[in-house]
């Protein structure tokens, strides 16, 4: 019986959705952000040459410049990297011969490091023949087996629409149930709001697969891993539904919801700022559930470099979803019957 | 099959209450019809005994259950039927009703059957939201009927219907009626009261003023009138007279003796003048 009624609310909420053109939207914006990640954002950052120089050896001898930072320690210059992640590194070590060491962002092509290394060593020895004096470091390791730039942006394209869709679609579809009242309706049946809600989970969940099974396969063709894929847009996906669920209930009409809506969005979003630069990562980033949701999503996209996937990140959205979803249906309860 | 005692209920959780201590009882097949203006506190009644509204004081017990302690099963037996028309709009009138039945536990009516008794058949694959009005209205007293309900709930199930459409809820409903359901119906509408109920009971202000059959409360409480129509100075003028006062029939006979008469018609009294005799107010 159960089964029967969770059954025809997933019915039900597919047609809504499919009627409010969601899976169009989806498919469409899928489809936008291809074009976009193969034709607008480039496979690397190429600003020209960038440096900030830690100089030993003391024998630089060009000024400070637009291109040119010169600092006096290499906490110095591991700050200017964080601050742009354009700019590459030079030490200058202090020895007979001047004995440089180039520090990466990771981000680089091999083609930019050539260009660099040559460059470089052109400008503080005697030639290219000397080239054995420049060592190569990269401050952000894991990410220096190339993956191209725009292919970089996946995993967060994934967590914005895949995940996080359902954010905005539920408030759109909960007002809508309560400007029609038909939870109401639903409260004089024997059907409970466990199954009610589960119809809106559900679909949300097919939605973000859909993105998914689209965006993925053009960008990456075969290289994800699917299975941890399907399963951290699933657990990801029940999060954000849920918790937005939640917060659905307290309002009744789009615009008292919009700001809050685009708050609860944004604070989920939070964690693309420890993704794009890797050393921001404050506690209260980590402790946001899509934080390890964005983390799973770039394993599970690139799984050649990190090596084996970690499912263990996968709990803690696990349980908060489970919470939020239980939260949700007492308050679905609570408010239905004030109406 | 009901029973309410001593009910209150106020929205504010002060002494401003919406329902105020009422009390009544209906017996199984019977249609009980709860006659007040707007805002007397029907509807909350209604939510109360079907379980939308808690139970702030007093006792209510619906087909042998406490209504604090109702669960999934108990909604198999009811049928509930709404003012506002809560249907999903994107959704077609049979899909409506295709959705609802699948809540049930109970065999459940064919959607195309009640799209047939309640006139919406040629409309049943069209989306709520290209109903009219009275259509939506009709949608949902159709819903009300998908679990073959033991005890109905009616809130105003014909305001706002054309006069044609009116009567075809109202034929359902006597129709149900002799199938041996309950019924509790509520409506600001004394024709609707008067033709479709068993026993009335009058509300205002959340007190019930009274209850009894139609027929009883107009014996006890109606006066008969008569309404003539005299010339005087050449003008026709119109006048309502209570066989009740001498006054009234003291003048009644002087107008028959001057031979002034053009028309004369006996009346009788309508609910709402028994209501505004109780009352001191009207239905609307
Ligand atoms: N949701 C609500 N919140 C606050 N007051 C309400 C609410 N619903 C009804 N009321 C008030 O309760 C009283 C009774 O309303 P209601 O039961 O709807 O009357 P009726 O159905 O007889 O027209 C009215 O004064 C109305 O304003
Ligand atoms: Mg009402």
């Amino acid at each position: 019986m159960m089964f029967k009624r969770i059954l025809a609310n997933v019915i039900k909420d597919i047609k809504l959705g499919w009627r409010g053109y969601f899976f169009l939207i989806v498919v469409g914006v899928a489809l936008g952000y291809f074009l976009l990640i193969s034709f607008v954002i480039p496979d690397e950052v190429e600003d020209g040459l960038k440096l900030v120089v830690y100089d030993k050896a003391e024998i630089i001898l060009f000024p400070e410049s637009e291109n040119l930072i010169i600092v006096g320690s290499r906490e110095d210059l591991e700050k200017e990297m964080k601050k742009d992640f354009n700019i590459i590194g030079v030490i200058v070590n202090a020895s007979e011969k001047p004995n440089i060491e180039l520090v990466f962002q990771g981000y680089e092509s091999e083609r930019t490091k050539e260009i660099t290394k040559l460059a470089i060593s052109k400008l503080f020895t005697d030639g290219a023949k000397n080239d054995k004096n420049v060592t190569i470091e990269t401050l952000n390791p894991e990410i220096s087996k190339k993956i191209p730039m725009n292919k970089w942006f996946l995993p967060v394209l994934l967590l914005m629409e895949a995940v996080l869709l359902g954010v905005v679609l539920v408030f759109a579809m909960s007002i809508s149930e309560k400007t029609e009242k038909t939870q109401t309706a639903y409260m004089v049946t024997p059907g409970k709001a466990l199954e009610n809600l589960l119809g809106k989970i559900i679909l949300f969940e097919v939605l973000g697969l859909l993105f998914t099974y689209i965006l993925t396969p053009l960008v990456l063709g075969t290289d994800a891993n699917y299975l941890f894929l399907t399963l951290v847009v699933l657990i990801g996906s029940f999060f954000a539904t849920s918790f937005a669920l939640i917060f659905a209930t307290f309002y009744d009409n789009m615009s008292q919801a919009l700001f809050p809506m685009m708050v609860a969005a944004l604070f989920f979003a939070l964690p693309v700022v420890s993704y794009l630069f890797p050393a921001f990562k404050p506690v209260i980033i980590r402790l946001i559930p899509t934080y390890p949701i964005l983390i799973a999503l770039k394993e599970a996209a690139f799984p050649w470099y990190i090596g084996s996937v970690n499912w263990q990140l996968l709990l803690y959205p696990l349980i908060m979803g489970a919470l939020s979803f239980w939260l949700a249906t007492v308050l679905y309860t609570k408010n239905a019957r004030r109406g | 099959m009901i029973e309410v005692e001593n009910l209150f209920y106020s929205y504010t959780h002060d002494e401003n209450y919406a329902v105020e201590g009422i009390s009544f009882e209906i017996d199984e097949g019977e249609i009980f019809g709860f006659l007040g203006p707007n805002g007397a506190g029907k509807s909350t009644t209604q939510k109360i005994l079907t379980g939308l509204l808690p139970i702030q004081k007093g006792k209510a017990i619906v087909a042998g259950e406490d209504i604090t302690k109702v669960s999934g099963s108990f909604y198999n037996m009811i049928g509930v039927s709404f003012e506002q028309p809560n249907v999903y709009m994107k959704l077609s009138g049979y899909e409506n009703l295709k959705f609802f039945a699948s809540m049930f536990d109970v065999t459940t009516e064919d959607p195309y059957e009640l799209l047939r008794l309640v006139g919406l058949e040629e409309v049943a694959h069209n989306k709520a939201k290209t109903y009219s009005k009275g259509m939506l209205q009709r949608l949902v007293f159709a819903r009300s009927l998908i679990n073959r309900p033991k005890i109905w709930f009616l809130d105003e199930p014909v305001s706002g219907l054309d006069p044609t459409a009116a009567a075809q809820i109202k034929e359902l409903i006597k129709r149900k009626k002799e199938e041996g359901i309950t019924i509790f119906l509520t409506t600001h509408n004394m024709h609707v009261a008067e033709e479709l109920c068993d026993r009335v009971a009058f509300i205002d202000a959340g007190k019930i003023v009274l209850i009894d059959t139609p027929r009883n409360l107009k014996l006890r409480y109606g006066e008969r009138l008569v309404k003539v129509e005299y010339k005087s100075d050449g003008k026709v003028e119109r006048e309502l007279l209570s066989m009740a006062k001498t006054t009234d029939i003291e003048k009644l006979n002087g107008l028959i003796n001057s031979g002034k008469i053009e028309t004369i018609h006996s009346m009788e009294a309508s609910l709402e003048d028994i209501f505004i005799k109780v009352t001191g107010r009207g239905l609307l």
